[in-house]
């Protein structure tokens, strides 16, 4: 049960948030979906970069390349709606691959966000549901904050934190 | 009470109950106040100040809108007339403790005005709040220039400008005094692709018998958004 | 809407002649008094209120006759006619104050051109606040104690501990957690809070960071020292320590009147 990462996606597909978390399991380099979502950034000029990895935990990429994948699955998220066989779909949740999952929760709003977890991260939406709720109180609730602009709050950061440090037990 | 309207009360209830932290209603009540009278000091017109609370609201309802959603989990409203029940219910009861009576005009007014069509929409696409009790107003009295037309002659006539005798503009509209409310409702509806006017249509603070917001759904937004430009 | 005048100040005031229109200039906590108030007493706002309980009636009568007034009454909710200890104990989301203090900051930030300017609207809206506070608190006091003989606190340090308690707790829900001496003079007075409600959600951009949002509750302080004749000056810093990082010292720095009465009261 380890977070790796939180991203926070506004309503037009830009990333206003993105944090890694050490985890405790070192990752298989391009694995799974982040391969896929990676994959765009042969498009970019970025491709040759290298990726690191921070000392025990996910890939640490460029704060471009991360703009780019969120863009991607913000992308992912408007196909997985419109193609479900029912109106108004909620849109793809868990994107889950060998070694870590993603699991997303929009809001009624168009906010994404994003969980990036161990595959046996059980209580991954109530994690997210207390990231929603630290958004709207220490972002929200900050007049210091102009809507669908990077996040930059230091109380914010105190929040997830102890939320991600409190989700593994 | 239909079903629905008994569930969200409960829900309402329930979330003020064991799940809102508080604070003091007076002393919200008392910065409210001053800061009313800080923009008329400010604008010295209260058409102006009324825009101003207004547009106030409306920034804060965009923001609000998020609070609401994280702690409700509430789903998508099915209709308007469930969007009132839950603004009067569940939004005005966890946020300032007060439940306004919902109506829906549209039903009886319906040969005297065109009936307000919204692509989309079965069911009301208007309806009344009425305020018995307002926190924002508690210790509010109105001077008459700023009750509106009614009484702006009146208080030409007999010069009743208790505001260090300066002149303030826009008496004919007279100011709204918790215009701010109808900025929250039409702010945080338009998060949820509602588009709405919000607009008093009466307050005790002037004079009238009973304090009215009416609302208004103007259109459904697109719910899809442009795909963001790297 | 007269029978909730039940609840007024207890007392037997006879009528004044006092016209409707002139209640709102002395009505402390109307929306028409000027910047410049000043606190009547409890018993004389008590009185008040009595009176215009009786001449609103008064009016009606007037009214009833259809007198050529009609164009100019006043609506019939007055203020002085709701009762004031109707919202004594009630409580609003903290969310909601949340919301309206952020975009009050963030108004105000629009309409000034410096920190210290933002933090003088601010403090000026707790000011206006704190008078209106006090002298409700006063005007309970006196009702609790019947009219008859109200305390009141006169001496420099119970109204300090008055306002680090009672103050406090009326308004952010519990007491201040230290409330001490200066070190740098002898009128100068600090109230600490760890973790104050009001602000718990803001976090300052970095060329904001000598701002300090508290600086409404400074002015509620000052408001209410000013409403107990105490005048004084009020400012808020933001002191963080590990464990706090929002805590906040209400320093209190006393005019020289305050040294001097004080002195003269004598131990």
């Amino acid at each position: 049960m380890t977070v790796y990462g939180v991203w926070v996606i506004n309503k037009a597909g830009g990333l206003i948030f993105q944090r890694n978390y050490g985890g405790i399991k070192p990752l298989t380099p391009r694995s799974g979906l982040l391969c896929f979502l990676t994959s765009v950034r042969s498009l970019s000029a970025h491709c040759n970069e290298p990726v690191t990895t921070i000392s025990d935990g996910i890939a640490q990429l460029s704060a471009n390349e991360y703009l780019v994948m969120a863009g991607t699955l913000h992308g992912v998220h408007a196909i997985t709606s419109r193609i479900a066989p029912v109106a108004k779909s909620s849109g793809v949740q868990i994107i889950e691959s060998e070694s870590f999952k993603m699991t997303i929760h929009m809001t009624l709003t168009g906010i994404k966000f994003v969980l990036i977890s161990s595959t046996d991260m059980s209580n991954a939406e109530s994690v997210l549901q207390k990231v929603y709720e630290a958004y709207a109180d220490a972002v929200m609730k900050n007049p210091f904050y102009t809507l669908e602009m990077p996040i930059n709050a230091t109380g914010f950061d105190a929040r997830m934190n102890a939320i991600v440090a409190a989700s593994g037990t | 009470m239909s079903q629905q309207a008994k569930q969200y009360k409960a829900i309402g209830e329930d979330l003020w109950k064991n799940r809102t932290e508080k604070v003091n209603a007076e002393l919200f009540s008392f910065t409210y106040g001053a800061l009313v009278v800080q923009m008329i000091k400010d604008y010295e017109n209260y058409v102006e100040v009324n825009k101003q609370l207004e547009k106030m609201g409306y920034n804060i309802g965009t923001r609000l809108i998020e609070d609401f959603l994280a702690r409700t989990s509430l789903p998508r409203c099915v209709d308007f007339r469930e969007t009132a029940e839950v603004i009067s219910k569940v939004g005005f009861k966890t946020f300032i403790n007060i439940t306004p009576t919902i109506s829906f005009p549209s039903a009886t007014s319906q040969q005297q005005s065109p009936r307000n069509e919204v692509a989309g929409m079965t069911g009301p696409t208007e309806f009344i709040l009425t305020f018995d009790e307002n926190p924002l107003a508690e210790f509010a009295e109105l001077p008459l220039d700023a009750m509106g037309s009614k009484y702006a002659k009146a208080a030409e006539e007999k010069k009743v400008l208790n505001w260090d005798q300066k002149e303030i503009g826009g008496q004919d509209e007279g100011l709204w005094f918790s215009n701010v409310l109808c900025g929250v409702i039409r702010g945080s509806l338009e998060m949820l692709q509602m588009q709405v006017e919000a607009t008093f249509v009466s307050d005790r603070l002037r004079g009238d018998d009973s304090t009215d917001i009416h609302v208004k759904l103007i259109r459904i937004m697109e719910e899809e958004q442009p795909i963001n430009d790297e | 809407m007269f029978g909730g005048s039940s609840s007024g100040a207890a007392g037997s005031n006879p009528a004044s002649s006092s016209s409707r229109f002139s209640i709102p200039a002395i009505t402390s906590s109307s929306l028409s008094t000027g910047n410049t108030t000043s606190v009547p007493s409890p018993t004389a706002q008590g009185s008040k209120r009595q009176s215009s309980y009786l001449s609103s009636q008064l009016n009606n009568l007037a009214l009833g006759g259809g007198a050529g007034a009609a164009a100019i009454t006043p609506p019939l909710t007055s203020i002085v006619d709701r009762p004031v200890n109707r919202m004594r104990g009630a409580e609003v989301g903290m969310g909601a104050w949340a919301f309206l203090y952020s975009a009050i900051v963030a108004h105000s930030q629009s309409r000034v051109e410096s920190i210290v300017d933002l933090e003088k609207r601010l403090a000026s809206l707790g000011r206006e606040a704190g008078q209106r506070i006090i002298a409700l608190q006063l005007l309970r006091n006196a009702q609790t104690a019947n009219l008859k003989d109200p305390k009141r606190e006169h001496r420099l340090i119970p109204i300090l501990q008055y306002i680090h308690t009672q103050i406090y707790r009326y308004c952010f829900g519990k007491a201040a957690d230290g409330l001490e001496k200066s070190v740098d003079g002898d009128d100068e007075y600090m109230l600490t809070s760890n973790q104050p409600p009001l602000t718990q959600h803001i976090s300052l951009p970095r060329d904001l960071s000598q701002l300090s949002c508290e600086a409404f509750t400074a002015g509620l302080v000052e408001g209410v020292l000013d409403g107990l004749e105490v005048p004084a000056r009020v400012t808020a810093h933001t002191v963080p320590t590990d464990q706090y990082p929002n805590r906040t010292v209400i320093l209190i720095k006393l005019d020289q009147v305050v040294m001097d009465r004080e002195a003269g009261l004598g131990k």
